[in-house]
């Protein structure tokens, strides 16, 4: 389904966000998701199910401050 | 958390020893610093510091003009009651004294405030003994909404309140509470307080904590310079003073030095402390504290008033009468808390002070800013 | 690059920092910005024994895959302090906070609301606000803020795990220009003081903790110094050396007597 990740129109076929950074080979530690700006825990990972175009935001500690 | 379990960490005679062990070389340190810390205290109240004593006090009166300027609050007590259901063995009023008792009815309040006035006062203390049934809440929601209107600053010294109280009291009008602890030593405070609710030691130490959680404007501390070793029991003092400026920030403090005196019931003091040593005393809180106000009460001779008072003192009585009603009627006299040594008048007092260059503040604030009904 | 050993000998024992759930045997806290290169970055901080450095966060690059920067601090044994720059109120901070809380499992929080992005000095409204939001949500918020003794004492009621005073505007390295007010917060405060932002040279850290500060926290200093690993081990050793001089007890300088006749002479009649 048609997915907006960090303002990139996307065509995946993943409905989970595990599935999601499976896919888009990004690491499972070190990173927050965000659905249409609503945070995600990561137990909800798994179970939680995306819709199409939906905004996914994905984030990452990097060096700053 | 109270100061209560602060006092816990703190051992009475470890504190002592290290004051008695204090030398020329922490005494200097403490004098030439700019912010002092409570080790700095104890080596300024120590006797090694007394032969500094001509130094301190010029620095005191430099910190004093500085922070307070050139003026003197001027204020007055009002004894309420001299009913008492505590038995201390230093008191006047201890319930086992056969005295005559009387509380002031509210006629008998008016014509006191109303002499009062006459003589200039705008700052009333008012004071009772602690007669939780007679002299309760009930008595002071009366004596507040009488006196509301015809004082600037009302403070009270009366048994310890619960919190709700001093939050009802404080929208009555009042401004500031004075409960001295006597003395930090709980061994020595159970021997002078043998019965009524002052022998409870921790439910009196915790009041300070009360009044800064009821967010009373200003608080008063002091121990009774005597029950016990009196350079350790000042110490706590100024620890207490440490911690709760800390905690209760929006709070003002101020700090009285009674020293025991005789008085009806055969008493002797355990440490005697010396008019030197009380100068010492009074600077060392000064340098240790710029902003807190000391006050300095009619027990003190015409000759150490006149004479102190410039030094670091910020807030003065006068004209005082330790009996309930003495100000109206001055024949009539149930027994004193304390004798006067300093009986001068009010005005007596106020042309003395402007001789030291100071000017008499009868009212310190406006309670109008407040937001009061 | 030359490498220098610490002298670990000269950190006092007993004399740990303790902030919320952790405690800390080094006062110097880093951050992790404006460094030239990652494995520069990793060296100096890890050669600086610090034990607790601060990162940001930002929306992963799908095009280009950025280096673990936290692996090699971790390893190292570094607890991660995310902070939410970017953030411009208190409600993008509590976001922020909460995506950091999210990506990187801690509940720490160095909270950094600044608006303003020519000086970059803090909203003290906005901080506050988010403060209070936090630490209800169980975050250990540090807050970054500018050198208020009253704003300390509001953070402290609404539950602030420390407060961080800046010395001088973010990246200026103009040294401790708030001593005057440092000082009055470092007397008043009941939580930890930690000096951040505007220190430029070791002998600014040192200043600091000989005033009596908790722990400082430098960044632009370390990283834009030609020899970041050395540098940061000179700030090491400053904060060392001025935590020792506060707890040993420094003298100070003597005030101008003041002439005039004795006040004192009345004692002896």
């Amino acid at each position: 389904m048609k997915l907006i990740i960090n303002d990139e129109i996307k065509n995946l076929a993943v409905t989970t966000i595990t599935s999601l950074l499976t896919t888009l080979e990004q690491p499972e530690k070190g990173i927050a998701v965000a659905v249409n700006q609503a945070i995600i825990t990561r137990q909800n990972w798994d179970d939680f199910q995306l819709s199409e175009n939906d905004q996914v935001t994905l984030f990452q500690a990097i060096a700053g401050g | 958390m109270s100061f209560y379990e602060q006092l816990q960490k703190l051992d009475w005679d470890d504190i002592r020893l290290s004051i008695y062990a204090k030398t020329a070389t922490d005494v200097e340190r403490a004098l030439t610093k700019s912010r002092l810390d409570l080790d700095d205290f104890q080596a300024l109240i120590s006797p090694a510091a007394e032969p500094y004593l001509e130094q301190m006090a010029q620095r005191s009166v430099q910190l004093t003009r500085q922070r307070f300027g050139n003026t003197i609050q001027f204020y007055v007590p009002l004894y309420l009651s001299n009913m008492c259901s505590n038995i201390c063995t230093y008191c006047g009023f201890s319930m086992h004294n056969k005295i005559r008792r009387t509380t002031l009815d509210m006629r008998q309040l008016n014509s006191e405030a109303q002499a009062i006035k006459k003589m200039g006062f705008d700052h009333l203390l008012l004071v009772a003994g602690e007669s939780e049934r007679k002299v309760g809440m009930p008595y002071f929601r009366q004596v507040f909404s009488e006196l509301k209107s015809q004082f600037s600053h009302l403070s009270l010294e009366v048994q310890p309140l619960e919190q709700a109280d001093y939050e009802e009291l404080k929208e009555l009008g009042l401004d500031s509470v004075l409960v001295y602890q006597e003395t930090y030593h709980p061994r020595t405070y159970a021997e002078h307080h043998i019965k009524g609710k002052k022998s409870d030691f921790k439910y009196r130490i915790e009041t300070p904590d009360r009044l800064g959680k009821a967010g009373i404007h200003k608080m008063g501390l002091g121990a009774l310079i005597g029950l016990d070793e009196w350079r350790t029991d000042c110490f706590h003092v100024a620890a207490h003073l440490d911690y709760l400026q800390k905690r209760y920030w929006k709070t003002k403090y101020s700090i009285s030095f009674p020293r025991l005196r005789p008085c009806e019931g055969a008493f002797q003091p355990k440490s005697i402390m010396n008019d030197r040593q009380l100068v010492q005393l009074i600077c060392a809180y000064r340098l240790f504290n710029p902003d807190v106000e000391l006050s300095l009460s009619t027990r003190e001779s015409e000759h150490f008033r006149d004479n102190v008072i410039p030094l670091g003192i910020t807030s003065i009585s006068a004209g005082s009468k330790t009996q309930p009603g003495g100000y109206s009627d001055d024949t009539e006299k149930a027994l004193e808390q304390f004798e006067i040594d300093d009986d001068r008048s009010p005005s007596e007092m106020a042309e003395l002070v402007k001789t030291m260059g100071l000017e008499v503040v009868w009212k310190d604030w406006d309670r109008s800013l407040t937001a009061l009904k | 690059m030359s490498v220098t050993t610490l002298q670990s000998a000269f950190i006092l024992p007993s004399d740990e920092l303790v902030i919320a759930d952790k405690t800390f045997s080094s006062r110097l806290f880093t951050g992790t910005g404006k460094f030239s290169d990652q494995k520069i970055m990793a060296a100096a901080l890890i050669a600086s024994q610090s034990q607790l450095v601060t990162m940001a966060l930002k929306r992963i690059d799908l095009a280009n895959q950025d280096d673990d920067i936290l692996k090699p601090l971790i390893a190292a044994g570094m607890n991660l302090l995310p902070n939410t720059s970017g953030a411009r109120d208190a409600k993008e901070a509590v976001y922020a906070a909460q995506l950091a809380r999210e990506a990187l499992q801690t509940n720490w929080i160095k909270l950094e609301i600044h608006p303003d992005p020519k000086y970059l000095l803090p909203d003290p409204i906005e901080t506050l606000k988010a403060t209070e939001q936090l630490a209800r949500d169980g975050f250990h918020v540090l807050p970054y803020i500018h050198a208020d003794p009253v704003l300390c004492k509001r953070l402290e009621a609404v539950g602030t795990a420390a407060v961080m005073p800046l010395g001088a505007p973010i990246g200026s390295n103009k040294g401790i220009l708030t001593a005057e007010f440092l000082e009055i917060i470092i007397e008043q405060s009941t939580v930890p003081v930690i000096v951040d932002a505007g220190i430029g040279a070791p002998s600014h850290a040192a200043l600091a903790m000989e005033m009596g500060a908790d722990a400082v926290l430098v960044n632009t200093a370390i990283a834009v110094a030609k020899d970041p690993v050395a540098m940061s081990q000179a700030f090491a050793l400053a904060v060392q050396a001025g935590r020792q001089a506060y707890l040993a007890g420094l003298g100070s300088q003597a005030q101008t007597a003041v002439a005039s006749s004795p006040l004192t002479a009345f004692l002896d009649l």
